[in-house]
Parts: C-alpha cells; sequence; structure tokens
C-alpha cells in the first residue's frame, strides 16, 4: 500500500514539472497583482447602506401591512361562511315556505271564483295605483 | 165539425209549443245539445249542477256581480258589470270601482284585457272555460259528496243549493243555481278549516239582456297589444332572473306573470292554467326547504322544488306528484 502512494506521488512530481505545466506558472506569474480601489469599496459599503435602509422600510411597513391582509383574508372568511349574504338567506321558521304555498291556495281561489273576472292580484293594483304610485308588475304582499 | 176540428187542431198546436218551451231546458239538463266545450259534464251529479256545466256554452245574461277573497286576514271586495252570450263574455266595472274604465272580453279562444291608463290591451287565453272546467274535474273525483237542496232566492230568482265536501263531510264550496237556466247565481269556496275563503254573488241579474255583437270585440288602432309571455320577458330582463318557462307544447298556457314580495322575498310568479288545473311557478334568489314545503302544501295541491344556476325553482300544482315531477323535469330540475 506505501510503495503505491509513494509510487503515485512521484507520477504527480513529474506531471507539475512538465514543460506545459511550468509554462502555465509562469503565465499566472505574469499576471498584475491588482488591490481593489478605495473608491469602490466606498461606493459599496454606500450601496449596502441604502438598501440596509429600504430593508428596514419595508420591514417595519410589513408591520403593518401583513397583519391588514390577514384580517381582510379572515373577514372574507367569515362573510363566506359564517354570516350568511344578504338574499340568500333562506326566511327563519319556515316563513317563505308558508308565503309560497298560502299565495298558490290564495290565488287559485280567487282565479277560481273570479272565472273570467279580475283577480285579486289585479284589483289590489288598481287600488294601488289609484293611492300611490307603483310598479304594475310587483306587488307587496309581505308575509302572508 | 170543421170548427171543432180547427180548435182542436189550435189546442194541439198550442200544446206542442208548450210542451217544446218546458223541454228546452230539460235537453240542457240532459247535454243533448252539442258541446262545444273539451271537457265532459260528469253523470253522477245533482240535475241543478248539471244544468248549470252543460248551459255554459249558451246561457245569456247580464248582472252585477260582487266578488270577495280572503288574503291574510283581510277580505278585498269589487264589483263587475257582466254581460255573458255562452261562451262569449264582456265584463266592466262601475264609476266607483278602482278598475273603472277597463274591459274585460273573452272568448273561447282568448281573452282580451283593455287598460285606458297605459293604453295597452293585455291578451292572453281563456279563463271562464278553465274555471267551469275545473269544476267539472272536482265534482268528478271520487273522493267528493255533492249534494243538491232548494237554496231560496238569490238577486230575485230561485235557486237550487249545490254543497261540494269531501269524504270526512268537510265543505269545499257551494253554488246556488238558478232552476230553469242553470246560471251560477253564487258561489262560496272554502279552505281546509271551513272558512270563506272566495265567494261571489250576483246582485242583480237578466237572462234576457239585450246583445249586440260588437259587445264582444275589443279593437282600437294605437292600443299596444301585450301578452302575458312579454310580460314575463320583460320582467326577466328587468330583474335578471332567468328565463325558465313552460314550453309551448304543454297544455298549460301561462295567464299572469308578475314580480311579487313574498316573506320580504323577491319573487318572480308564473301562473298556468290547462285543462282544469292551475300551476305555479315561483323562481327566486334564495334556497328554500322542499321537506317543509311538502308537510304545508294542503291535500291535492303537489310541491316540486329544484336549485339551478343560483335560483330555487318551486312548481305548485293540483296535479298528480308524478305529473308535476315531468314538468319539473321539462324544466330543467
Amino acid at each position: 500500500m506505501r510503495n503505491d502512494f509513494e509510487m503515485k506521488r512521484e507520477i504527480l512530481e513529474e506531471e507539475l514539472n512538465s514543460p506545459e505545466q511550468l509554462h502555465v506558472r509562469e503565465l499566472v506569474r505574469a499576471l498584475p497583482d491588482e488591490t481593489l480601489s478605495l473608491t469602490w469599496r466606498s461606493g459599496l459599503n454606500a450601496r449596502l447602506q441604502s438598501e440596509m435602509v429600504r430593508r428596514r422600510k419595508l420591514n417595519l411597513f410589513g408591520w403593518v401591512w401583513k397583519p391588514a391582509v390577514g384580517l381582510a383574508l379572515a373577514g372574507a372568511l367569515a362573510v363566506a361562511f359564517i354570516i350568511p349574504p344578504k338574499g340568500s338567506a333562506p326566511a327563519r321558521g319556515g316563513e317563505l315556505e308558508k308565503a309560497l304555498v298560502t299565495h298558490y291556495v290564495e290565488s287559485t281561489a280567487s282565479w277560481e271564483v273570479a272565472g273570467d273576472g279580475v283577480s285579486m292580484g289585479e284589483v289590489k293594483d288598481a287600488v294601488n295605483q289609484h293611492t300611490i304610485s307603483v310598479d304594475p308588475e310587483q306587488e307587496d304582499v309581505g308575509a302572508l | 165539425m170543421k170548427p171543432l176540428g180547427f180548435a182542436l187542431s189550435i189546442l194541439l198546436l198550442l200544446g206542442a209549443t208548450a210542451a217544446d218551451a218546458q223541454a228546452r231546458p230539460r235537453r240542457l239538463l240532459d247535454g243533448k245539445g252539442k258541446q262545444k266545450h273539451n271537457w265532459v259534464v260528469p253523470a253522477q251529479i245533482p240535475p241543478a249542477l248539471k244544468l248549470a256545466l252543460n248551459a255554459f256554452d249558451r246561457i245569456r245574461y247580464s248582472g252585477t256581480r260582487v266578488i270577495q277573497v280572503k288574503s291574510g286576514t283581510n277580505r278585498q271586495q269589487h264589483t263587475e258589470l257582466v254581460l255573458t252570450n255562452g261562451p262569449e263574455t264582456r265584463i266592466e266595472f262601475p264609476p266607483e270601482s278602482p278598475l273603472h274604465g277597463q274591459i274585460i272580453v273573452e272568448n273561447p279562444t282568448e281573452r282580451r284585457q283593455y287598460f285606458p291608463a297605459r293604453n295597452e290591451i293585455q291578451v292572453g287565453p281563456p279563463q271562464r272555460d278553465q274555471a267551469i272546467q275545473r269544476l267539472a274535474t272536482i265534482v268528478a273525483r271520487r273522493g267528493v259528496n255533492v249534494d243538491e237542496t232548494p237554496g231560496g232566492p238569490v238577486a230575485g230568482m230561485q235557486t237550487e243549493v249545490v254543497s261540494i265536501s269531501d269524504k270526512k263531510g268537510n265543505l269545499l264550496q257551494k253554488l246556488w243555481i238558478e232552476n230553469k237556466s242553470g246560471m251560477i247565481l253564487k258561489r262560496e269556496l272554502y279552505d281546509r278549516l271551513g272558512t270563506l275563503q272566495a265567494s261571489f254573488e250576483f246582485t242583480q241579474a237578466n237572462l234576457n239582456p239585450i246583445i249586440h255583437p260588437t259587445d264582444f270585440k275589443l279593437e282600437r288602432k294605437g292600443v299596444r297589444t301585450i301578452t302575458p309571455d312579454d310580460i314575463l320577458t320583460r320582467i326577466i330582463r328587468k330583474e335578471g332572473f332567468q328565463d325558465v318557462r313552460f314550453p309551448a307544447g304543454t297544455p298549460y298556457k301561462l295567464e299572469l306573470a308578475r314580480m311579487q314580495k313574498l316573506a320580504s322575498q323577491r319573487v318572480l310568479v308564473q301562473q298556468y292554467a290547462g285543462n282544469g288545473h292551475r300551476i305555479s311557478l315561483y323562481q327566486l334568489n334564495t334556497t328554500v326547504d322542499p321537506s317543509r314545503l311538502g308537510k304545508i302544501a294542503p291535500a291535492g295541491v303537489q310541491v316540486y322544488t329544484w336549485s339551478a344556476g343560483g335560483a330555487s325553482f318551486v312548481l305548485v300544482g293540483d296535479l298528480p306528484e308524478a305529473e308535476l315531477k315531468d314538468l319539473g323535469h321539462r324544466l330543467g330540475g
């Protein structure tokens, strides 16, 4: 094992001392030794400082907008799932269902007895038009 | 012998004429005349009611009719001036009525109602035939008892009163029918608890009115003509409802379309009639409880509901359940 290691090391030494490698070493050594200018460093510091100020401002704003967005989201979820939207809530205690069936029963009785005459809805419309101006297509009978 | 023979001939002729005059109402009673309507007068009903149903096509009268309908705890009343010549009718309203100026003319094919304030004639399906057909349908039911007793005078004429009740004896309606002509002089409809729901009564009637053919015409140049379908289309566009209505192929014709507030909800109401049945289609932008509707509906009334596109649809009618359901399916339910 030790002999193998010694042999590989000798091969590496030989390759490093080859003319090609020596030529590359000379080229690298010939490169100019540049040092970073103070002006550039100063500019970099100024840029970093301004970036830090901007970050701080953003973080400070984040304290405001992040909770605000969270609250808004929670509010929206509450509206969607807890508070039913206006106009889509079924009337409590079956009032709507009762009103629908009552409307059918009463309008049918009116129609049946009136025959070729006018229905009570038409009479109500006419009475309303005599007292107040209303949309002829609408009648407010409320919860029956 | 000759003068005696001549006198006998005169007597026979007078007798025959009198017999014919007496038989005329009997012909109506027996329903031997040609029927123009498409419904059948049930055989096993009291003679006065049979007479009234058979007289529908040919009875002539004029009179003043007072109609009363219960809505909630209120009863509303109005008066109509009626002229009838068989299946043709003309209705006007007295000067003190809020409907004064409106005129309704109906024949077997259509009903025209003139609104002077809007300079408009609404043209819809005939309603008198439907109302009589409905009466014939009710008395033809197996679970209904029909009795006849003397009813006393109404509008100065003698009547027979026909009472229609269910199997348990709950009164459904009463009709006061003039003995000879078959004119229905008074009618009362009761709810399932026996409360008077609606009624009409002739306070004055004439069985020999002078009739002119123009009495049953309602035409005026420059008047806008509108149908219930036009009104429905207008409401749908204005209120943003879905265009769901009975297709043309059904026997049920749209009689009325209107916006109505029911339990604080805005509801589009469509009312149809056909074959003596009455069906209402309600469209609303809220949810309804079908099981609750089913429990509230009175006997003989079926309810079918469905939802589509964020709206609820409720179909209510006095049809068999399967038929109403099938109708609902055809409407998208």
